[in-house]
């Protein structure tokens, strides 16, 4: 299988859905939970579940290993920008370990807030594939130890919110038209009914940056893996489908659309200066054009889809190699968002 | 005024205390009252106001507190208290479920809407035997035959011996 980072990928409804996630919470019943755990306890859980990772077969997945206090804080950020590891994980780093696939598409973090918790990332919608891959790496562990699980309460995890499935599946949705028609808090509603979620994806608040949400389960326990995964596709997609309608909707304006289109990949491809902000708006704008095929390139698609992986301030600093103030910052995210742009579909 | 609690009844009490130099007032109804353990003038108390009505399990803690404070409790595991655990939202251990199981529970499923875990099992190392499972009807009866046997009670220990004989036998 090929190593090509996964948001490289092009998955089902890409144009509206980004990436879904997938996370299992695993315990493991030798130990208290993290948050009770004294250092050596955590370097032995560590230890063991290296061990178990380094012998089982998970070809063709290869992972790396870090031991998070060790890591530069350009990195642990980058990864949390990269939905690879939680800001939690970021910022408390003592004791934690993360092993990441070269893809980026698995990620299992050790002394999180449970054990262990296995993270599997997918293109577009698709908790189904993510949910298998997850559970694959679950059976490995389930081979290695004798997990805290009960026959009532399923899984048990250090926050009852997590009992059951331990399952949270989530996809992130790119919402622009829907946000101007005022349909979210409809939306919200409707899902929490159904023991889901809807919240900003980027900052906090109605109106968060770039019109990407995050849609996922709330609910745990009563309510198997399959089911819970196939009400997270279904209320997505239909979620998809009203934005679709909302999108044509505006559509029949099309000269603005239009304008509004062509003016976003104008400024991605000439700015100087393009703050984390201005970039989720502007490419939130060129999303939207190029789904209504007004301009009609789904290698920007695609392009505008790692972007938001790679343009994040850790990740920047990251690949400098040093701290930037702000403003080198801006200036090095619109140099690499006019690199990427320049080389594709020129018209 | 209304109980400040329930919100519905009439507050009779009116409950000043000091902690820690903190002076925290409640008006509270005859019921809510009781339930906080507040139904004995002297009763003392080791609550913190705060931390009680902001915590996750706050109205669970309150609940049926009738002695033993349940803050005093703890887990025989781990030695969580069901006061750390209310106040962090976290258990301490897996144990905690049992240990807490009937402070717990009402949390639960008021979380989840529901109680009983429906999805996939572990299915645990090869070597090792399903922990959870409940004992067999003859590995019971064997228990009772190894404590009758102990207790020089031969009457019952032959009972019990043709029992699982029999059990076995139809196995």
């Amino acid at each position: 299988m090929n190593q090509t980072k996964w948001f490289l990928q092009s998955g089902p409804d890409h144009d509206i859905a980004i990436s879904t996630r997938i996370r299992l919470a695993r315990n493991i019943t030798d130990y208290p939970f993290p948050s009770r755990m004294n250092d050596l306890q955590r370097q032995e859980l560590n230890e063991r579940i290296g061990k178990v990772l380094s012998t089982a077969d998970t070809a063709p997945l290869s992972f790396t290993y870090f031991d998070m206090e060790q890591t530069d804080d350009a990195v642990r950020w980058s990864m949390v920008e990269r939905h690879l590891v939680s800001p939690q994980f970021a910022r408390y780093p003592e004791g934690r370990y993360l092993y990441l696939s070269e893809d980026e598409r698995v990620s299992i973090m050790v002394g999180e807030e449970d054990h262990l918790r296995i993270q599997v990332l997918t293109a577009g919608l698709d908790p189904t594939e993510g949910l298998a891959l997850a559970q694959k790496m679950d059976g490995i562990f389930d081979r290695a130890f004798r997990y805290a699980f009960d026959q009532q309460l399923g899984y048990l995890t250090e926050c009852p919110t997590n009992l059951g499935t331990g399952l949270r599946a989530s996809v992130m949705l790119h919402l622009p038209a829907l946000r101007r028609n005022g349909s979210i808090a409809r939306i919200s509603s409707t899902v929490s009914k159904l023991g889901l979620t809807v919240r900003g994806a980027y900052g906090e608040g109605t109106d968060p940056a770039g019109d990407f949400y995050q849609l996922s389960n709330q609910i745990t326990l009563g309510i198997s893996e399959e089911e819970a995964v196939s009400n997270l596709s279904g209320l997505a997609g239909q979620i998809i489908l009203q934005e679709r309608k909302a999108r044509q909707t505006e559509a029949e304006n099309h000269l603005a659309v239009e304008d509004r289109t062509y003016r976003a990949l104008g400024l991605l491809k000439s700015a100087r200066l393009m703050s984390g902000d201005e970039f989720l708006k502007l490419s939130s704008a060129l999303r939207m054009g190029l789904s209504l095929q007004i301009i009609d390139c789904d290698t920007l698609l695609t392009a505008l889809n790692s972007l938001i992986f790679d343009v994040g301030a850790a990740t920047l600093q990251k690949g400098a190699g040093r701290l930037l103030p702000e403003q080198e910052r801006d200036t090095l995210r619109a140099q690499v968002i006019r690199e990427r742009l320049e080389s594709i579909c020129r018209d | 005024m209304l109980c400040r609690k329930c919100g519905k009844h009439n507050a009779t009490s009116h409950i000043r205390q000091t902690v820690n130099g903190k002076t925290t007032e409640l008006y509270l109804c005859a019921d809510c009252a009781r339930e906080m353990g507040f139904d004995h003038l002297f009763t003392p108390t080791s609550f913190d106001f705060d931390d009680l009505f902001g915590a996750f399990f706050g109205n669970n803690l309150l609940k049926g507190s009738t002695a033993p404070a349940p803050s005093a409790k703890r887990c025989p595991e781990c030695g969580a208290s069901f006061y750390e655990i209310s106040k962090s939202g976290r258990m301490g251990c897996p144990a905690c479920y049992r240990s807490f199981s009937e402070e717990l529970m009402p949390s639960i499923a008021r979380i989840h809407g529901a109680t009983n875990h429906t999805g996939s099992h572990p299915r645990g190392p090869e070597e090792t035997i399903e922990v959870a499972a409940e004992p067999s009807p003859v590995e019971k009866l064997k228990a009772s035959l190894a404590e009758a046997i102990e207790t020089q009670n031969f009457e019952e220990a032959a009972r019990l011996r043709d029992e699982i004989r029999r059990l076995e036998g139809a196995e």
